[in-house]
């Protein structure tokens, strides 16, 4: 319902009043899940990434040296951590449900450390040289990828939990969006075979810290929209008139 | 299923029964928060202000007088019960059951946001849009979660979005003012100190610690609902109780351990 609706000019509204409105805007609705939105992310990302680049891209090239274990084994253990993060941040969107702020803010951190020991563990396993006259090239096309594949992933991530409620909605962007890109990441670590540490600081997670940035500065300019268009309102209570 | 059911809703009323015995002594001047330990007590112990936490008429037998004496469970778990099949009933539309958890729910809400705001015309305001913000809201309920913490968590989400909205800095301005009368205080604790006395020391804790007393004491609820409600670890609710026990006893003036 339209909250223009409850604005009246000529007269204050009362209880009853707002009882009556809504109760003329009964009607079923469909439930917000958390899990069940989260288990949608991670398919969709995970799954559409890796229809749509394995046959495009083929695995990556020392496939067969790693082995299924260090190919699959991590690329899971990234989907998990990211389902994870995205279950704590879509708990944001359902009032008194949150889970301490301390945990969400860790969660995020501790995955990014997870994500690069995982790098060094693979990059141990394997080690492929970057050819030296190739750099760059790489360094950029990883990044771009890296972005290419985070951000309709955050958008899908932003459209999902678009129903849900919340006062502040930057943190949920931020911790949702660092678990989206972790289950990107994981889609692009099967396809890229340079693990080498140089180039995972230098292309891989500045494309997912840009993600996150960005998801983040998505919902500041979405919130203060929001806010700007409640005062424009007539602030809080607008179905009520002010004298 | 059923009897499931029945054994958990069981198993609850007897946890918060047990609860009630230390915790739920309440309030704020009566004894520690731990439960068992009531080192101080000049005061009779005051009990959850449970007709407040409810609105709807509670038997005067304690949930845990209930399970001692192997009675019908009629506790807060079953009125919380209650709240949730009448929440679900609204989610599929059903006017009867919005109407009664409209009348249910409005004046504890009420009391909420006029403790958070201090301020009656403004927590007129952030009631109608609280109640408002529920209904648009109303498909973020999952059962079988409790209703309270949902929709007081709406409340405080309401608060905090007009004083981001307006700007204003009410954990500074705010600071040293009484609390309003409306505020419910449980009437036992009036022994101790007198009504205004009360007010005027709730309104000089720092804003997290008497919103976590309020909750704990006024509105009965448990230290791990506070957590999840206002997005803190569990054990910081309780520090944050405790503290606001030890500070509130420091303005009143009553010797004791903190």
């Amino acid at each position: 319902m339209p909250k223009e609706a409850y604005e009246d000019a000529g007269k204050r509204r009362s209880l009853a009043d707002l009882q009556d409105e809504l109760a003329a805007d009964l009607r079923p609705v469909r439930r917000f899940h958390p899990g069940r939105l989260t288990a949608w992310v991670v398919a969709l990302g995970f799954g559409l990434g890796l229809g749509i680049l394995w046959p495009m891209m083929g695995l990556r090239g020392d496939a067969v040296t790693l082995g299924p274990l260090w190919l699959w084994g991590p690329a899971i253990f990234g989907v998990a951590l990211g389902a994870v993060l995205i279950v704590l941040a879509l708990r944001q969107l359902v009032p008194g449900n949150l889970p301490p702020t301390s945990l969400l803010i860790g969660g995020a951190l501790v995955g990014f450390v997870l994500c690069a020991l995982i790098y060094v563990a693979v990059y141990s396993q394997s080690q492929t040289p970057i050819p030296s006259d190739k750099v760059w090239q790489v360094a950029l096309f990883c990044l771009g990828m890296e972005i290419c594949l985070g951000l309709p992933a955050v958008l899908l991530f932003f459209w999902l939990a678009r129903r849900g409620f919340t006062a502040n909605p930057v943190l949920p962007a931020v911790v949702g969006a660092a678990g989206v890109v972790l289950v990107a990441d994981s889609v692009w670590r099967m396809m890229c075979k340079f693990s080498e540490p140089a180039h995972v600081i230098s292309s891989h997670l500045p494309g997912m810290a840009v993600v996150v940035l960005a998801a983040g500065l998505l919902a500041h300019l979405w919130d203060r929209r929001r806010l700007r268009g409640q005062l424009r309102a007539g602030g809080l209570g607008s179905f009520r008139q002010r004298p | 299923m059923k009897r499931i059911r029945v054994g958990l809703t069981r198993l609850f009323t007897r946890l918060e029964a047990q609860e009630s015995v230390g915790t739920a002594t309440h309030l704020v001047l009566g004894c520690d928060s731990s439960p068992g330990r009531n080192s101080f007590s000049p005061l009779p112990r005051v009990a959850p202000c449970a007709d407040f936490r409810m609105e709807k008429t509670l038997p005067s037998v304690t949930a845990q007088a209930a399970v001692e004496a192997d009675q019908p469970v009629t506790s807060a778990a079953v009125v919380d019960e209650r709240l949730d099949a009448l929440m679900i009933r609204y989610q599929a539309g059903d006017a009867a059951a919005f109407r009664e958890l409209f009348e249910t729910l409005h004046r504890p809400l009420r009391a909420y946001v006029l403790s958070l705001a201090r301020d009656a015309v403004k927590a007129e305001d952030l009631l109608q849009e609280t109640l408002l913000q529920l209904h648009r809201a109303r498909h973020t309920y999952c059962p079988p979660r409790p209703v309270r913490p949902w929709v007081f968590g709406i409340a405080r989400y309401v608060f905090l979005m007009d004083r981001r909205a307006t700007g204003r800095r009410t954990r500074v301005i705010d600071e040293g003012l009484e609390l309003p009368a409306e505020v419910p205080i449980p009437p036992r604790a009036f022994g101790f100190a007198d009504r205004e006395g009360l007010r005027r020391a709730l309104g000089k804790l720092p804003e997290d610690q008497r919103e976590v007393l309020l909750l704990h004491h006024v509105w009965g609820f448990s230290f791990a609902d506070i957590g999840q409600f206002l997005g803190i670890r569990e054990g910081t609710a309780k520090v944050r109780s405790h503290r606001g026990i030890a500070r509130l006893r420091d303005l009143l003036g009553v010797k004791g351990d903190a």
